[in-house]
């Protein structure tokens, strides 16, 4: 009788666990089919409960995006694309999207050129990534530090272990302040979609100042985080054509 | 009027024989009336005569820029005499006094210059000197029946003229240039046969006909203008004394056309009063009606819906601008068509104009676009009507063979939904260097990089300076020949036991003072312990040994406990002195 009942607890529990792990893809596929169906304010509402619950994916963030843009809301549907290009599973299909998203916008805004060091930043954050610079930096200077030793200690190998130790530290101190000056800047800034129709951008934060341009829906900011942490209801941000001023943060999603 | 008032100021009394004279048909004129500026050349030996060439003239208006040109010819006792005149049509436009500057002109590669001429432009009425009023004999004026209008209301424009008794009008044309800046104009019917009336002006009869008549609308608030109306008429007048028309030659009937202009007239356009804010408003003014309806009220999403509003009735149709409804979300709207049809009747505009935007629902479900209140304003009133557009709803359905796949696909570019196996991520991972693993690698390397450092620096010392080295290697030399002397007990050497025992305390101290290694007595050795505040406790204890050690060659060993006993002592000092150095 003991044995029959710990195999059915066990039965049970085999049966449970994985229900509990895989939920919120169950709850993806019951979203994706009210998708389907076009019932798109119900299959927002379930994805957002998904995210809600703490689990995040590419595709949720893409069907979240699909199913704003059938609502025309291409503001917030760009956001969540923008927020799925950020997973390599979905990447190439969120781009394509957000092409098409920005196509359908009635306003686009210009866009200055990025400088050189910005493009070079952007590239290895993206491409490299922090903690592979950081990684690659504690090698080096493992390797530095250890043809220092060696110098120190080992006549032998003196004159390649110098070299080679100094080289090494001064490849892991330039990794070191690559990776934090990128860390800095991802950071203190960050990307955001303006999602009202439009929004007008002032000097300071307050309505009464002056007024230096208009975002439209569908337009990408950079947001500074550091400068905007004291004004509850304004972000400071840099519009694409270079213009900067203070928006009201509800006109803006930040990713 | 009447009065023809001519300079006749010959110029210079050339040498040659010919005379230039400028002169002008009146030199008291009328705003917008008609006048001549003539240029005579008489004489009998010229050669070549060119055009005069008229300088910048202020407060009047050129007609023609090239003149019309007579010649006579006199013969008078066998002398010949060419005449000719060059005349130039102009038109007041300002009143003040003005100076018809010097015209030039080349006589046989000459250039000569007549004298200025002084004109005075007046207003309409002022020409009597003893106050009471003259006006023209033909003039043009602009009648408006409301010179106090609100913004988009039709007020109507009549173009009059008034002529004296023995002045017919065979014909009018208006000419180019009439401007009505801030204001949507549209002419009225014609009036196929003006019917001049009798009117009496300051005493005189006159007669008056409507000629034309428009209507204006207009479309900002403030002082708008509208300029001199000018207009080109054909008249035919008998004859009379004074009369400017008149032939000078006299008799018969004189024909000929005269430019007139109206004055200006300055209309102080109110703006629209506000309206109740619950209303839209739409620049509507007159008696208008709203209608607004859906062509469908069943759509398969995707499909479009039309939504149409239609103003009609008597007012500013063309003007009326597109109402903005309060669309649910989930609609795409289309650039909406306008079309407008304007019908001119009497003396007002009516006509319909029709606003149809193209609404196309993202999604199924029921769309409602609420009720909605549009304002018109009714001038004769000076009231707004609200006009209230019932709410109007459609649904729409979901496609039954239509997925969103297939709706995306449709939309190049925009790929379908993502289904099946996500790929989840519940957390995000902790940055690399917000873990202590890339402390502790970090940290590692460094730590080993000052150890090694002070090593090496050590190492260096211990080479270089021979008193450090003597003093690191202190303690441990000192323990050497303790164990020396321990071995020496052991074999029972006493004399080779406190001889290094000896070694041990006077190199320790040596050692560790930087004192030459030979040559130095024991009392200079407790002399530098005493000077290193050492306990006196340790200095007699140390005086004690190094006595001991001193004289053990001519004194017995004592037994093996007092021999353990004094290593034990040497150990203890040693202890004691290295605590000190």
């Amino acid at each position: 009788m003991k044995t029959l009942s710990t195999a059915l607890l066990l039965f049970a529990a085999a049966l449970y666990i994985p229900s509990l792990l895989f939920a919120q893809q169950s709850n993806f596929e019951q979203a994706t089919e009210q998708l389907e169906k076009q019932n798109y304010r119900e299959a927002i509402s379930q994805y957002h409960k998904i995210a809600d619950e703490g689990h995040h994916s590419g595709a949720l963030w893409f069907n979240l995006g699909t199913a704003y843009t059938e609502l025309d809301s291409l503001g917030v549907a760009k956001y969540h694309f923008l927020k799925s290009s950020d997973y390599p599973e979905t990447k190439a299909d969120a781009q394509s999207a957000i092409e098409y998203v920005n196509e359908r916008f009635d306003r686009r805004s210009a866009t200055l050129p990025s400088l050189p060091w910005e493009r070079l930043s952007n590239y290895l954050n993206n491409q490299v990534g922090i903690p592979s610079l950081y990684s690659m930096a504690l090698i080096f200077l493992h390797l530095g530090i250890a043809g220092i030793l060696i110098f120190w200690f080992y006549g032998k190998f003196r004159t390649y272990s110098y070299y080679t130790g100094i080289s090494a530290v001064v490849m892991s101190v330039l990794l070191f302040v690559t990776a934090f000056y990128i860390q800095y800047v991802d950071n203190r800034y960050g990307t955001g979609v303006v999602t009202e129709r439009q929004s007008i951008v002032y000097q300071s934060p307050d309505t009464t100042s002056g007024e230096i341009s208009t975002a439209y829906e569908g337009y990408t900011v950079r947001v500074d985080y550091q400068k905007s942490e004291n004004h509850q209801d304004w972000i400071y941000i840099r519009l694409e054509n270079g213009m900067k001023g203070w928006i009201e943060n509800q006109a803006v999603k930040t990713l | 009027m009447g009065l023809f008032t001519a300079l006749f100021l010959p110029l210079d009394l050339f040498a040659q024989d010919f005379n230039l004279e400028a002169t002008v048909s009146e030199n008291r004129i009328f705003v917008g009336e008609q006048f001549n500026l003539n240029i005579e050349v008489s004489g009998s030996s010229m050669q070549d005569v060119s055009l005069p060439t008229l300088p910048q003239l202020s407060g009047v208006r050129v007609l023609s820029s090239s003149p019309s040109r007579s010649t006579s010819i006199s013969i008078i006792n066998g002398r010949t005499t060419t005449s000719t005149t060059y005349r130039f049509s102009l038109i007041a436009r300002e009143t003040g006094v003005y100076t018809i500057p010097p015209v030039s002109i080349q006589i046989d590669g000459e250039t000569r210059t007549t004298n200025p001429i002084q004109i005075e432009i007046i207003e309409k009425g002022n020409l009597s000197t003893d106050g009471s009023q003259q006006l023209p004999d033909i003039f043009l004026e602009i009648e408006l029946d409301d010179d106090n209008p609100v913004t988009g209301q039709q007020i109507v424009a009549s173009v009059v003229l008034y002529f004296k008794q023995g002045i017919e009008i065979t014909s009018f044309q208006p000419t180019a240039g009439w401007r009505t800046d801030g204001f949507w104009k549209e002419e009225l019917e014609n009036i196929r046969q003006p019917e001049p009336e009798s009117v009496i002006l300051d005493g005189v009869r006159y007669r008056t006909a409507t000629l034309l008549r428009y209507a204006l609308f207009p479309s900002r608030s403030g002082t708008l203008t509208l300029s001199e109306y000018p207009m080109s008429v054909g008249v035919r007048t008998r004859p009379e004394r004074n009369d400017p028309f008149g032939s000078f030659f006299g008799g018969g009937v004189n024909q000929r056309r005269v430019s007139l202009e109206s004055e200006p007239i300055d209309m102080d356009v109110k703006p629209l009063p506000e309206a109740d804010s619950n209303a839209v408003s739409i620049n509507a003014v007159g008696d208008l009606n709203i209608e607004r309806s859906l062509n469908r009220s069943d759509v398969v999403t995707g499909e479009t819906v039309e939504l149409t509003t239609t103003i009609r009735g008597t007012g500013n149709v063309p003007l009326v601008r597109r109402p903005i409804y309060d669309l649910p979300d989930g609609l795409d709207l289309y650039t909406p068509e306008e079309s407008s049809n304007v019908e001119r009747r009497g003396l007002s505009i009516r006509g319909d104009k029709n606003f149809t935007e193209l609404l196309v629902p993202r999604a199924p479900g029921r769309y409602s676009i609420p009720e909605q209140q549009i304002a018109v304003f009714d001038a004769r009133n000076n009231r707004y009507k609200y006009i209230t557009l019932p709410a109007v709803s459609f649904t729409a359905n979901p496609s039954s063979n239509r997925s969103i796949a297939a709706t995306s696909g449709s939309n190049q570019g925009m790929p379908g939904p993502i289904t099946g196996l996500a790929v989840w991520n519940n957390q995000k991972s902790t940055p690399l260097h917000q873990t202590t693993l890339f402390w502790i690698l970090l940290g590692v390397p460094i730590l080993a990089l000052v150890v090694g450092y002070l090593k090496k620096n050590q190492l260096d010392r211990l080479k270089s300076d021979r008193n450090y080295s003597r003093n690191y290697n202190a303690l441990e030399k000192a323990q050497v020949r303790i164990e020396q002397a321990k071995q020496a007990h052991e074999s029972q050497k006493p004399k080779e036991l406190y001889n290094q025992l000896h070694k041990a305390l006077t190199g320790f101290i040596s050692d560790k003072v930087g004192l030459p290694e030979a040559g130095i007595s024991d009392s200079e050795l407790i002399k530098k312990v005493k000077e290193k505040n050492a306990a006196s406790e340790t200095v007699k204890l140390l005086k004690q040994l190094l006595d001991k050690c001193a004289t053990i060659s001519y004194a017995p060993a004592g037994s093996m406990a007092d021999q353990q006993s004094d290593i034990d002592k040497t150990e203890r000092i040693i202890k004691e002195l290295k605590k000190l150095f």
